[in-house]
C-alpha cells in the first residue's frame, strides 16, 4: 500500500480520527503507520531523525528505471538547481 | 506592504483572518458584497484554491478581485491540481500583481470534491512548496533560473493539530517552519486538549512560528455533522454533536461553541490571532467578533 496522494512530506491534514487514511478509509494511513513505527522499534538515532528530513520534489523521469541502478550512480540523489537543500545541524 | 506580515512580525497585536467564499457566478457584485461583510473586521483573507476538490474561480482571479475590493488577500496553492510548472506559473502571477502573502496546501483529494474522476495531480507536496517559495524570496526559480527582483513572499501553511500523529504535528510545523513558512492557519480543531498540545509543543521548538487556530461558525447541529462526515480531516467530537443537537435554540448553542473555542484557542503559546470560518452567511460575525472583544476599522451600517 501507498499513500493516495504520493506525499514525500506526510502525513497529510485529511488523516481520519483513529489514524485512517482520507483517501482509502480502509486502510490505515501509512505515514500515521510510518512515524508509529520510527517511534516504537529500536532503530538507530539517525534513521529516527531521518523521518523528520525535507524530501526534495521526486523526479518524474526516474520512473520505470531501476532503483539500484539510481542508488549506485547516486542519481537519485540529484535535485533541481534551484533546490534548497536543507542544512540541519540535529 | 503586506499588513499581515507587518502585524505579525513587528506588533503584538492579535491578527484575524477569514476565508473568502469561493466564487462560482455572481460577477464582481457578489465580491463585492463579500468583501463589504469582511472588511472592517479582518487584516487579511484566504483566497482559496478550489476548496474541497470542488472547480471554482482561480486562485489568483480570485485574490486579484480581492485586492480591487479592499482585502488584502493570502492567496493559497493547493498542490493537487497543480503540477510544479503550474505551482510556480500561480507564485510568480501573484508576484506580479502584488500580492505577498502565499500558503501553501497539500489540499484535499479529489475523492473530496465533485468530480471524484479527475486526475489527482501531487506532484509535489505542501512543504516542498513552501521550499520552492523560499527559494523565489532569493530570486530562483526550482529550475535556478534568476527572478528580478525577487518576489517578496510572507510564506504560510496550514496544519491539522487535531489529526494523528498528535506528536508528529509539532514537529511537521516544524518542518513546515524550516522550509519557511512563518505562520501557519490551522485546521479547524474541536479538541481543544489536542490544540493546547499542539500550541504548546510548536512554541518551544518554533517559537517564531506564528500560529492562527481557526473557528468556524455554523448555525446547527447538521452544520456540525456535516462537517464531521464530509469534510477531511476535520472530527467533530460526540459531546458537542449532541450539545448542539439538544439545544433548544440550535443556532445560538452553536455560535456559543464557537465563541468558547476561540477564547480558549488564544489563550495558547504561540497563538497571534484567529482564522474565522464563516458559514452561517449572516450578521451573526459581526457579533462574534465584537464578543471577542474586536472593534471594527469602521462603523457598520
Ligand atoms: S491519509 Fe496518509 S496515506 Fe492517506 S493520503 Fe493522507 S498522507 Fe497519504
Amino acid at each position: 500500500m501507498t499513500c493516495p496522494k504520493t506525499l514525500r512530506n506526510g502525513p497529510c491534514g485529511g488523516v481520519r480520527e483513529g489514524g485512517w487514511c482520507e483517501v482509502k478509509p480502509e486502510m490505515q494511513c501509512i505515514w500515521v503507520k510510518a512515524y508509529d513505527r520510527s517511534v516504537s522499534l529500536p532503530l538507530p538515532k539517525v534513521w529516527k531523525a531521518h523521518f523528520n528530513e525535507l524530501r526534495p520534489p521526486v523526479d518524474m523521469q526516474l520512473q520505470g528505471t531501476s532503483s539500484w541502478i539510481n542508488l549506485v550512480t547516486k542519481r537519485d540523489q540529484q535535485v533541481p538547481a534551484g533546490w534548497i537543500v536543507e542544512n540541519r545541524k540535529h | 506592504m503586506s499588513v499581515l506580515r507587518e502585524k505579525l512580525e513587528n506588533s503584538n497585536d492579535a491578527v484575524f483572518t477569514a476565508e473568502f467564499a469561493s466564487i462560482t457566478g455572481g460577477g464582481m457584485a457578489s465580491v463585492q458584497k463579500n468583501s463589504a461583510r469582511l472588511a472592517p473586521w479582518f487584516d487579511a483573507v484566504n483566497a482559496t484554491d478550489n476548496p474541497a476538490a470542488h472547480a471554482h474561480t482561480s486562485n489568483t482571479a480570485t485574490a486579484i478581485a480581492m485586492a480591487m475590493h479592499g482585502l488584502e488577500p493570502i492567496m493559497q496553492i493547493v498542490c493537487r491540481d497543480k503540477n510544479r510548472l503550474a505551482i510556480q506559473s500561480d507564485m510568480l502571477g501573484a508576484a506580479l500583481h502584488g500580492i505577498t502573502n502565499i500558503s501553501l496546501l497539500t489540499g484535499d483529494d479529489v475523492t473530496a470534491g465533485d468530480e471524484p474522476e479527475a486526475r489527482r495531480v501531487f506532484d509535489i507536496d505542501s512543504i516542498q512548496a513552501i521550499n520552492i517559495a523560499r527559494a523565489m524570496t532569493n530570486g530562483k526559480t526550482l529550475s535556478g533560473r534568476t527572478i528580478r527582483p525577487a518576489p517578496d513572499f510572507y510564506l504560510g501553511a496550514v496544519e491539522n493539530a487535531a489529526a494523528a500523529p498528535f506528536d508528529y504535528r509539532i514537529l511537521r510545523a516544524l518542518k513546515k517552519y524550516r522550509a519557511g513558512a512563518k505562520f501557519l492557519q490551522l485546521q479547524i480543531c474541536f479538541y481543544p486538549d489536542r490544540l493546547e498540545a499542539f500550541c504548546k509543543g510548536v512554541a518551544k521548538i518554533a517559537p517564531d512560528l506564528k500560529l492562527l487556530p481557526t473557528v468556524v461558525l455554523v448555525k446547527s447541529a447538521k452544520g456540525l455533522g456535516f462537517m464531521n462526515d464530509k469534510v477531511a480531516g476535520i472530527d467533530v467530537p460526540a459531546t458537542i454533536l449532541t450539545r448542539v443537537q439538544s439545544a433548544s435554540d440550535q443556532s445560538n448553542e452553536a455560535y456559543k461553541v464557537a465563541l468558547e473555542l476561540a477564547s480558549h484557542a488564544l489563550t495558547l503559546p504561540g497563538v497571534r490571532g484567529l482564522h474565522v470560518t464563516d458559514f452561517r452567511h449572516d450578521e451573526s460575525i459581526n457579533d462574534f467578533m465584537s464578543d471577542l472583544g474586536r472593534t471594527p476599522k469602521w462603523q457598520i451600517t
